[in-house]
């Protein structure tokens, strides 16, 4: 396979159909509308289902139904969108349903503006919807990493039986980089026993989040916390960077922001200074110990988010005290520059 | 041939740019712009795109500014926009005998729709109408995709595309290989619908891999502003962007 230059948002959408998944339903909005916009081409071409629905609440229902047959899945959407969707993202976790969400964020909050962010980092790992939850929500810092962990996010998403969300800030979604699909074969022996595709000659099963027998529901938010510790212990992914002895700084930052702190990194490295980076890859699970581990070998740490500030409360809960944790942001679809951040960790250098 | 040639087969006063989505026209028509000024008292640029919400024409004002091409786009907070805005003065441009005009429209047929509402304004005798192919797109990759492309285009913009030119390219992977490819397929290209082949893009770095007699079209060096923010250290992204030297 070659490499071909594709738009975040078209990579997102090849790799679905590339990891087997022929139902897509979505309503558009900037800045993932490419995302719809490569489906509509692409789907029927494999034999595939794209409805645009009438609304966000519409497609991610539409999610709920396809995934309670026992059908990959997924919908895309940019933040107030995926706002909207949060009740029925819930009942996906709920009724233990396989899905596949994409968030490619924008500035908030309220409409907001279109430029790209990195603030639903809470929506994402923590207020995803109602009741005790999780997501398994995972930040590519790339074109390429994307397209690859969409791929992973419709096995992960069968493996837990649990909605698992891609979230990137908009600049992923359109900017352009060569990419190369990898060979993909879905793995076998899928338990897909929940699943209603008609009872004849078994007994129906039954897919739902309603317990009204408080027992029942708490064994079920039990079933569900269990898979949330398997999560922890298996699925924590992340990237070090520069990481070494004695830093003058250690910094935390994820998806596109990493990438931009890299490039201020490198310089600064250059220069005789010791700054390393921790970039999540898994928001939830979230690498904490691996950061625990890193801030023991800094002077200093900082997180960096397009945010005023959401990922840093779990930074400070995994460098439990060791360290104080400083924080840089920009928010409202401003990307801060290279040297903007050198700047920065110019300041805590000194 | 050397990029100068491409002067000569760039003679008529508006050169409307067009594309697949994500084919560079872009890149091409700021490039364009800022080349021509050389050979034009008046040269704009019009930022048609109404279909792409980042990396648009709009982000290269200061930099067509300084070098003295005279930009037409939404100022202020439309800016931001990616709202079909079509500012009074791109009639006036278009339609102005003494001015030399470059139009960035947006990809597909869906970009292209725009022109039908300017159809007064465009005088087909002095427009040059060009579908820029980057063959390392997943739809145009063969002459059967981008004829399709263009076919849909034609159809959405109620005019006929005149020429065309190659902007084949992989980001910072490009290599004289990729320009042989897109070389190729436009070269194909060409044959199949009878038009001709204007120029192709080269970027500087990739330019040194290649001599200029190893093509029998002009080459247009060109500087790729609409860079990610990790490559550009000094650059606001979210603000227009400006301090880029070609």
């Amino acid at each position: 396979m070659t490499k071909v230059l594709m738009k975040g948002n078209e990579a997102l959408g090849e790799a679905a159909i590339r990891a087997n998944c022929r139902n897509y339903f979505a309503y558009p909005i900037t800045p993932q509308t490419e995302i719809a916009e490569y489906m509509v081409r692409r789907l029927p071409e494999v034999g595939g289902h794209f409805v645009q629905a009438e609304s966000e609440l519409g497609a991610v229902n539409m999610v709920y139904g396809a995934a309670a047959v026992g059908e990959r899945v997924f919908t895309s959407s940019s933040s107030p969108g995926v706002a909207l969707m949060s009740e029925a993202i819930s009942y996906l976790a709920g009724s233990q349903l396989p899905a596949v969400l994409i968030n490619i964020v924008r500035g908030g909050p309220g409409l907001g503006g279109i430029l790209p962010a990195q603030s639903d980092y809470f929506m994402a790992t923590k207020a995803g919807g109602h009741g005790d939850f999780r997501l398994l929500v995972l930040a590519p810092a790339g074109v390429q990493e994307a397209a690859d962990l969409v791929m992973d996010a419709f096995d992960l998403a069968d493996k837990y039986r649990n909605p698992v969300m891609i979230i990137g800030d908009g600049m992923i979604g359109q900017m352009m980089e060569p990419v190369e699909f990898r060979e993909y074969n879905t793995p076998e022996g899928i338990d897909r026993s929940y699943a209603n595709t008609g009872a004849k000659d078994r007994p129906p099963t039954i897919v739902k989040s309603l317990f009204l027998d408080p027992q029942q529901l708490e064994n079920n938010n039990l079933e569900l916390l269990a898979k949330y510790r398997l999560m922890e212990q298996h699925e924590i992914r992340f990237e070090e960077y520069a990481v070494t002895d004695k830093m003058d700084v250690l910094v935390v930052s994820y998806g596109m922001m990493a990438r931009i702190c890299k490039t201020a990194i490198d310089e600064l490295n250059q220069e005789g200074h010791r700054v390393g980076i921790v970039r999540p890859i898994t928001l939830f699970p979230f690498p904490s110990s691996a950061i625990y581990k890193a801030a023991a070998r800094a002077r200093k740490v900082i997180a960096i988010e397009m945010s005023t500030g959401q990922m840093v409360e779990d930074v400070r809960l995994a460098v439990r005290g060791r360290r104080a944790v400083q924080f840089y942001g920009r928010t409202g679809g401003i990307v801060p520059t290279p040297a903007e951040i050198r700047q920065q960790l110019l300041k805590l250098i000194k | 041939m050397p990029d100068d040639a491409i002067i000569k087969n760039l003679s008529r006063r508006a050169l409307i740019i067009t594309g697949a989505y994500g084919s560079g026209k872009t890149e091409v028509a700021v490039n364009l712009a800022v080349y021509l000024k050389q050979f034009h008292e008046s040269q704009s640029i019009i930022d048609l795109d109404i279909v792409n919400p980042y990396f648009r024409s709009r982000e290269a004002v200061e930099f067509l500014e300084a070098a003295g091409v005279e930009v037409v786009v939404p100022r202020g907070e439309q800016f931001f926009a990616e709202l079909p805005i079509i500012l009074p003065e791109v009639r006036g441009h278009l339609s102005d005998p003494q001015r030399h005009v470059v139009v960035d429209v947006g990809g597909d047929d869906v970009g292209a729709r725009v022109l039908r509402s300017l159809q007064g304004a465009i005088n087909t005798e002095e427009t040059e109408f060009i579908f820029i192919l980057n063959v390392l797109r997943p739809f145009t990759s063969t002459v059967q995709g981008a004829s399709r492309v263009m076919k849909e285009i034609e159809q959405a913009a109620g005019m006929r595309i005149t020429a065309l030119a190659a902007n084949a390219h992989l980001m910072d992977e490009t290599d004289a290989s990729v320009l042989a490819g897109g070389y190729e397929i436009t070269s194909q290209l060409a044959a199949k619908s009878g038009l001709p082949f204007l120029f192709m893009t080269v970027e500087r770095q990739v330019a040194a891999e290649i001599s200029p007699t190893d093509y029998d079209v002009p080459l247009l060096q060109i500087h790729r502003l609409m860079r990610p923010p990790w490559q550009e250290p000094n650059v606001q992204y979210g603000k227009a962007r400006g301090r880029i030297q070609i």
